[in-house]
């Protein structure tokens, strides 16, 4: 399984090097068009404010959460993300009826340059994080974008696996995951309070943004173990549900033309 | 009367593209369902933030992030700017111009998509607690700035869409082009409330005429800090900037197109 990751990887991004010209815009592209998103927000909420400067390591260290935990998926498994498609796209079908999980297969599929863009901003943030807040929270932030990472893999399978039992799954996958990713990269965290904080523990942001935050300003170490346990836990969770949907899965071409 | 059956095409052909969107109302319902969020988030980081300056209320707020993301999530849409260069070989052996074929066809995509999220921007609003007074005026406000805005929209894509028959990897640059509008047109919070000197910068580009003032108007009824004939002056300045380069960039990738059959 791993000896086939590997392959997947060195064919994809060989197939991206061949077109130097396709990667390079591809992924100074992304970065610059992450550099302005930052900048926009930048300006929104920081820039001529000394009241609003208190949050800005906050919202720093939820860009590196998401770029890290968004890009390091896509840029590996990057097929997850379209998982729902996949199934509505009867694409899945053909992995099916192969030795290895499907699922793994699935995953493995894509690989994109703009995640590697997202990747690289993820990591260029926390390199700024480091310098601006320090050794120690930097460093929880990385360990955090670990948890974060595991617990988009668990949200991207689980919400994909919807295309299994609803006709417009696809799209209600998508919608999981876009709002999962707005609520970790904008400091929602920071500025919801009194009852309405509540609706933070029960989404699925509450993976990769509330709780991971809460660790890094205050958990100890003791509590990350916990965390990356349950995250892993509902990650397993969510490979059960796809294979109970692999097994009602009713197949779109059982009447076809060749 | 000689440009009446040309005339007729291309307000068919707008009509027909207009349609798309009201074909399958439920997935179009189905894909506005991050908008709430967006609005949600949105307008409490803006209470957050900017809240105490008081330049306007929370519901005020909560219909301003609507109405620009309906304007910005259906701006320079990556899809509609690759298919519009997908049939360029075959249109230069028509007899109607591939320029205004296009134009026609992205003009009516476009008021058709925005016209759809603004019948369902209503329900939202009523939804977040808005006075359905204040929620009706604020839609058909919107709807009057969807016909001469959807011609800047077309426009641009259209720019896009020539490049990218010359240039395929300029596909690539629409992503950041749109997020300079993003930024500099006020789509996430009123520039009225950003701080000096960017306020002043950004009211004088292009982007804050087509997001931020349209906005403010809907909600406020008048534009910040112009007039009706101002804000019409800077957007017919644009429209001639637009129409030029639209034709250059075409003008250019009709002459260096390489067609790999058909």
């Amino acid at each position: 399984m791993i000896s086939l990751f590997f392959k997947a990887m060195k064919h994809n991004w060989s197939a991206q090097a061949s077109n130097p010209v396709n990667l390079w815009a591809g992924l100074t592209t992304m970065i610059v068009n992450n550099i302005l998103f930052l900048y926009g927000m930048w300006l929104m909420m920081f820039a001529g404010k000394p009241q609003n400067q208190v949050i800005f390591p906050y919202y720093l260290t939820l860009t590196v959460l998401a770029y890290i935990g968004w890009g390091t998926l896509n840029f590996f498994l990057g097929g997850l993300k379209e998982l729902g498609e996949i199934i509505d796209d009867g694409k899945l079908e053909p992995m099916l009826g192969t030795p290895r999980h499907p699922l793994f297969l699935a995953a493995i599929s894509r690989s994109s340059v703009t995640a590697l863009g997202d990747l690289l901003q993820g990591l260029f943030t926390l390199g700024f994080l480091f310098w601006y807040t320090g050794f120690e929270w930097a460093l929880r932030a990385a360990f955090a974008s670990v948890i974060v990472t595991i617990a988009f893999t668990a949200i991207f399978i689980a919400a994909g696996t919807l295309a299994f039992f609803m006709t417009r799954g696809a799209s209600v996958g998508i919608f999981i995951v876009e709002s999962t990713l707005s609520f970790t990269m904008y400091p929602v965290t920071k500025i919801l309070e009194g009852n309405s904080r509540l609706i933070l523990y029960l989404i699925p942001a509450a993976l990769t943004a509330t709780l991971p935050m809460e660790w890094i300003e205050n958990a100890n170490w003791a509590d990350f173990f916990i965390m990356i346990s349950i995250t892993a836990i509902c990650c397993v969770l969510s490979v059960c549900f796809f294979n109970f949907g692999v097994k009602n899965y009713r197949a779109s071409n059982y009447i076809s033309a060749k | 009367m000689i440009f009446s059956p040309s005339l007729r095409f291309h307000f068919k052909n707008a009509t027909f593209s207009f349609k798309e969107s009201w074909t399958n109302l439920a997935n179009s319902i189905v894909s506005f369902m991050l908008f709430p969020v967006f609005m949600f988030v949105l307008s409490k980081m803006w209470e957050k933030f900017n809240g105490q300056m008081g330049n306007y209320t929370y519901k005020e707020i909560l219909a301003y992030i609507g109405v620009t993301e309906i304007l910005y999530m259906t701006f320079l849409r990556t899809g509609n700017v690759m298919a519009a260069s997908g049939d360029f070989s075959i249109s230069l052996a028509r007899p109607r111009s591939w320029l205004a074929t296009q134009y026609s066809s992205l003009y009516g995509k476009t008021l058709g998509a925005r016209l759809v999220l603004t019948v369902l921007l209503f329900p939202i609003l009523i939804a977040f607690g808005l006075e359905f007074h204040f929620s009706l005026t604020i839609v058909v406000r919107l709807m009057l700035f969807l016909i001469p805005l959807g011609i800047f929209q077309a426009l641009y894509s259209l720019i896009f869409s020539s490049a990218h028959v010359r240039y395929e990897v300029t596909n690539y640059l629409t992503l950041p082009f749109g997020k300079l509008f993003l930024i500099f047109g006020g789509v996430f919070a009123p520039i009225s409330d950003f701080a000096e000197p960017a306020k002043k910068i950004l009211l004088k580009l292009p982007p804050s005429d087509l997001f931020f003032q349209p906005a403010y108007f809907v909600i406020k009824g008048s534009f910040y800090q112009l007039s009706i004939l101002e804000w019409s002056e800077r957007m017919i300045v644009q429209l001639a900037a637009l129409l030029i380069l639209n034709i250059l960039f075409f003008k250019s990738s009709r002459k260096h197109h390489q067609s790999f059959g058909g």
